[in-house]
Formats: C-alpha cells, structure tokens, sequence
C-alpha cells in the first residue's frame, strides 16, 4: 500500500525521458516540499518489502505451509517474490543516476547472454540496442502499470487461496486445542496486525529522516566510469558473478536464479514427508538454511570486500561529491538536454566555452588550442612562474616577448623570486620569501626591464599587481595598455567583447588556475 | 470498556495515526505549486520602433530570455503573444489572449478591428469591445520605447471578469 501510494505521488512528479529523468527526480528529491521523504519512504518500503517477504516465506517453509493442500498458494507466493525483485530492478533504473544506469546495464547485459531467447529478451526489454529513451520508458511501463497489475491479480489469489485452506495451524496443536484457541480476525489478529504495521511505518520513516532520503547520483553517463553496485538484495548474485570468472559467469549468474526458484517451486512436490513437523523435513529446512547462509555469506562477502577497499571507497566519494555538485547545480535548473547538461550551469563550465571561443586560437587549455601565446593551465601559478623563470620561450617563444632570457639562479632562489612575483597580484604568501624574491628581483636584475609600480612601462610588461582581479580584468580589456604589453602588443582585447558577466566568468576561471597551481 | 472494545479502538487508533502520518507528507507533496507565486517578466524587447508602421497592429511573440519551469531551464522561450500598435514616437501593448475565455484574438485588416475567432468579441484598435460576450477590453501591457527597441512587461489576466486582474 505504502508502496503504491507514494508511488503515485511520485509519479505526478517524474518524467520518464533521458533528457527529464534525473532532472525530475532531482527536482522532486530537492525542492519539492517532502519529496525526499516521499521518495526515501518508497526506496526504503522497497527493502522492507523483500525482507517481510523473506521472513514470510521463511515462516510459511517451517510451518510447512505450501505442503498439499496448499502447493499452488506456495507457487503462487514464490511468484510474487519474482515480481517484487522485478519492481526492484525496474524502480533502480528510473532516476537515470550512474547508480541505476550502470547497475542496471549488467542487469540487461546478463539478461542478452542468456541462450536463446536472451538477446531478443534484452531488445525488448532495453526498447533497442542500447540505453535511450524507450529504455525509461518500458521500465517505467512496467513498473508502474505492468508489474503492479500482476501483483494486484496474484495477491487476489493468494488471499483467495487462502481463505479457501484456512490458516496452517502449528504442528504441535491437536484438533481441539485448535477449536478452543481460534480467535476471530476482527479485532483480535487485526489490532496485532495494525501495529506490526504502526512498528514497521515508524522504523521506515525513522530510518528516512536519519538518512535524509534515498540516494541521488549524478546524472547517468556512458562515458564516465563508475563502480556500480546493485541494491542490498542483488548483492549475493554480484559476488557470486566475481566467484565465476570467464565462461563459467553468464551460467553462474542465470543458473543461481533459475535454480534457486526452481527449487522454491519444487518444494512442495519434494517435500512428501509424512508429518508437517519441522524435525520430520529436516532436509529440506537445511537446503532452505543453506541457500539463506550461503546468499547472506555472499552478501556479507561483497559489503566486506567494498567496505575494505581504498579503490571502492575513493571512487564512492568521488561519485558523492560530483553528484553533490549536480544536485547543487540542478537547483537552478537543468537544461533542455537534459542529465549530463547540468554542469552546463556551473560557472566554470561557461567560462571554459568562451575561454574555447575566444582565446583558444592562441592559447592551450586543458589540452586543446594552439601555442601561439602561452599556455592557460595552472596560469600564473607557483609552479608556472618557476617553469616560466626556467624557460620563457616555452611560454613567450612565439610572441614578441621571446627577448626574456632565462634565470639563471640556484632553486631557493628561483623560489623567493616565484613567491615574491606571486606575492604581487595577493594571495597568501611567505613574507620571509617574499623579502628574498625582491631583493633578487634587483640584484638579478629583473628590475631593468619589468617596473613593479603598476602603472610605468618598460621593455617587459610592468609586474606591479600582476595576476590580481583588477589587474586581470583591466589587462583582458586591453593588453595593449602601457604597463602590460604595451606597443609590443599581439593579443586582441578579448574583454571588450565579453559581457560583464562573462568577463568576470573568465577571470574566476583564470584566478582558480593560479590558486589550483597545477601545472 | 470491554476488551473487544479496546481491540476495536486500538486498531483505529494506530490506523489512523499511520494513515495521517503517510497523508500529511504526501497532502504538502501534492500540494507545492500552490505556495509559488508567478514571477513578474521585466520589460522584453519585442521589436525594433522603425519596423513598426504607423496605426497598423502588428503581432510580436514576447520571448524570455531564460525561462525555469520545473526542472528544466530553456532559453529563448516564447511567453506569449502581443499586438503592437504605433502610434507616433509611442506603442500600444495588448495582450492577444482574449479575456473572455482565453482564445488567440486576431487583426482583422479588413474590417479594421480585433476579432476572437471562438466566441466572436470584436475589439476596436484600442481595444474596446465592440461586440460580442467580452466582459472587459482587451488587456493593455506596460509597453516603453527605449532606445529605438520596444520594450514590453508581459503578464497574464483571468479570464471572464469585467475588471483586469493579474494573476
């Protein structure tokens, strides 16, 4: 129930499209009012579901329950267990996170190596050869319309079953003690029920306020690697596929399955023992607690193996960072092309368009451009001053600026120098260094062709202020000026063109090169 | 109270607290767009001053730049339409949506006068209902000439009230 009722809310929320999907589902988890706790209810009723399942089956095993008369209310139940992991499968896919995608891809890819039947099975399913549009749109088909209706029919019939054979009494009572504890179902089971209801509504919600929701990643792309892990539930099939390597996976990952519910519907044609005593079936409890063990082992093995790995965890955290930044970025808005293009709005990513618009042609940046003027990565950075003291033709070669010759210096002394060149445009520097650097500055002989006052020119651009806000700003408007290229001046004003915005974009872009300091 | 009794209340009573507990979460869910207010455009260019001829209705779209419905955001989005009349250095703005019941008003060049297609309201070239069930004239928007370009604040009216009200 509480499944299909926020479900449906959610529904009035979610759009089922490559383009809508995350978009939506960010803006439902993150700025529509309670809709993390709508959703974190539906993703935690989710695991709640399959553990009460568990537990029935479990119950309904020793009990002896789906023995004769009552075999095909058994099968009937070991169907519903199929279809709740199906809503499972489904459900993880709909938000198209990296989660979902990647973990629903080795789903789908197992799926299209099952003999026969199985790549045209993954075809239909995945709507076509690969991820897209028809993929949400038949996942979200079934599990909002297709698997519920099934489980709507098939819970009709098990209740009906049900009624028909009556509760399985316990073993131990005769038919008379029987008679004399029956009690009717209204109040007396429906109280009990009712609050096993109220116990369970209370964990959930418990455990959803504490985690604030179910998780979001980042948008789904292709082209990122990701660690993909299933929910809770697949985790034994997931390392049962690590403990098959080679040909043998493809029938380890379908065979488990397919044998584990061959053996649930068998049961009660195997189990002909002639007592429903659990100590009479023993052997068929010991397969049941075999299979328990052996998935919780599994399980446990996963979790351990994950929890324990410094690869796993460093890209866990580097997969919750990035998808903090999207949901932060999606708060704006995600643009018409959807997922992925949420990064669009991120500041950084403007200014990386227009620095490929307008200073690309001269300039290399992160790999791409031309090396007409000098590179942009790490600009003005310690560590590209030094490599620019080492070597200025690397950067000025083929500019009017080719004349500056190398600095020939010990490194502590290239380093007071870089920190004191440094110092010039702010930032928190060394003062003892700064002092050395300045002193050089002069006695190296700097001083004859760079002023450092801010305004007068000389025969190299004048360093006073050098790589500060103001003085980027003012220098992208006109590199011509006096105190920065002057007459030597190669460089277009690319400023000019830019809108404010934009141009205080670039220099953002520029300063957080100089602070990154990668090089 | 009897022990039947006390089942029967009991399971009201946790019924009805999971119940609320599920419905208050979902009603406020449900009911989010009714605590967001429409957003007030700023004035749109719509058309160049020189491009308008004069005491002829010309039709223009009125595009945002940037637009946010939801989650998505769309640039260059058409809010709707308006018919620019010149009048001199100065334009009228009226909104092309009939406030009768929301139909697309047309110019008719002919007959020299506005007309809704649906339920036939007929408007005179400033507007005024001339026929038809119209309660009100057609709505006038905030319009300014600005350095050659005509400047127009959309906004939206309910429909089917005698006076302009905004929504």
């Amino acid at each position: 129930m509480l499944q299909a009722v926020t479900g449906v809310v959610m529904a009035s929320c979610y759009s089922p499209s490559v383009t809508t999907a995350w978009a939506s589902v960010a803006y439902l988890q993150d700025q529509m009012a309670l809709g993390w706790f709508i959703r974190g209810l539906h993703s935690a009723g989710a695991s709640a579901m399959i553990i009460l399942l568990l537990l029935h089956m479990l119950q309904v095993a020793v009990w002896g329950a789906y023995r004769a008369p009552r075999e095909l209310n058994w099968i009937v139940g070991v169907a519903l267990l199929g279809i709740a992991l199906g809503f499972a499968l489904t459900g993880y896919l709909l938000p198209w996170d990296q989660k979902g995608y990647w973990a629903t891809q080795v789903a789908t890819s197992l799926m299209g190596a099952a003999p026969l039947l199985g790549p045209v099975m993954q075809q239909l399913i995945q709507g076509g050869t690969s991820y897209g549009h028809l993929t949400l749109t038949r996942f979200y088909a079934l599990h909002v319309f297709v698997l519920p209706a099934t489980t709507v029919l098939l819970v009709a019939i098990h209740i009906a079953l049900f009624r028909r054979h009556g509760v399985t009494p316990s073993w131990r009572l005769s038919p008379d003690e029987l008679e004399r504890k029956r009690v009717p179902f209204w109040p007396d089971q429906l109280v009990l029920d009712a609050a096993a209801i109220a116990l369970i509504f209370s964990l959930l919600a418990g455990s959803v306020i504490h985690t604030h929701g179910a998780a979001l990643e980042a948008p789904a792309d292709p082209t990122a690697a990701y660690d993909a892990r299933p929910e809770w539930y697949f985790l034994p099939l997931f390392q049962l596929l690590k403990l098959f390597p080679g040909r043998a996976e493809i029938p380890a990952a379908l065979g488990a399955p397919a044998l584990i519910f061959g053996l649930l519907l068998a049961l009660p044609f195997l189990d002909r023992a002639g007592s429903r005593s659990p100590q009479g079936r023993w052997r068929y409890l010991a397969v049941l607690l075999v299979l328990i063990v052996g998935a919780a082992a599994l399980g446990l093995c996963a979790w351990h193996a994950d929890a324990h790995s410094e690869t796993y965890q460093k890209e866990h955290h580097r997969a919750e960072a990035e998808a903090e930044r999207a949901r932060r970025l999606a708060l704006e808005g995600v643009p018409v092309a959807g997922g992925r293009a949420v990064f669009e709005n991120d500041p950084t990513f403007r200014a990386r368009r227009l620095l490929a618009e307008r200073c690309l042609g001269c300039h290399i940046y992160s790999g791409t451009g031309e090396e007409r003027g000098p590179s942009l990565d790490g600009w003005s950075s310690r560590a590209y001053l030094t490599a620019l003291l080492h070597n200025p033709d690397h950067f000025y070669g083929h500019t009017p600026f080719h004349e500056m010759k190398p600095v020939t210096a010990p490194e502590p002394q290239i380093a007071a120098l870089v920190e004191y060149v440094y110092s010039l445009g702010g930032g928190s520097v060394d003062r003892a260094q700064v002092a050395e650097g300045q002193a050089l500055f002069s006695s190296l002989d700097c001083d004859q062709c760079h002023e450092t006052d801010g305004s007068s020119s000389g025969q190299g651009p004048n360093l006073g202020d050098r790589a500060s806000r103001d003085w980027l700003r003012a220098f992208l408007r006109d590199p011509s000026a006096e105190r920065f290229f002057g007459k030597k001046n190669e460089m277009p004003k690319v400023g000019e063109k830019l809108s404010p915005e934009e141009l205080e974009s670039v220099v953002d872009l520029l300063l957080s090169e100089r602070a990154k300091g990668l090089f | 109270m009897d022990r039947r009794s006390l089942l029967k209340w009991a399971t009201g009573a946790l019924s009805g607290l999971v119940g609320a507990a599920v419905a208050g979460p979902i009603v406020t869910f449900v009911g989010h767009p009714l605590g967001r207010s429409q957003r007030r455009s700023a004035a749109l260019p719509v058309a160049d001053l020189t491009s308008l001829p004069e005491g002829v209705p010309v039709k223009t779209a009125v595009i945002l730049p940037l637009f946010r419905d939801a989650w998505s955001r769309f640039e260059k989005v058409p809010l709707g339409a308006v018919w620019l009349l010149r009048r001199g250095e100065q334009v009228q703005a009226l909104s092309a949506t009939c406030p009768h019941a929301g139909c697309f008003i047309d110019f008719e060049p002919k007959a020299g006068h506005f007309a809704c297609p649906c339920h036939g309201s007929a408007f005179d070239l400033d507007g005024h209902p001339t026929a038809g069930p119209s309660p009100r004239p057609m709505d006038g928007l905030a319009a300014e000439v600005r350095e050659g370009k005509v400047l127009v604040a959309f906004a939206r009216f309910r429909q089917g009230l005698p006076n302009k009200e905004e929504i």
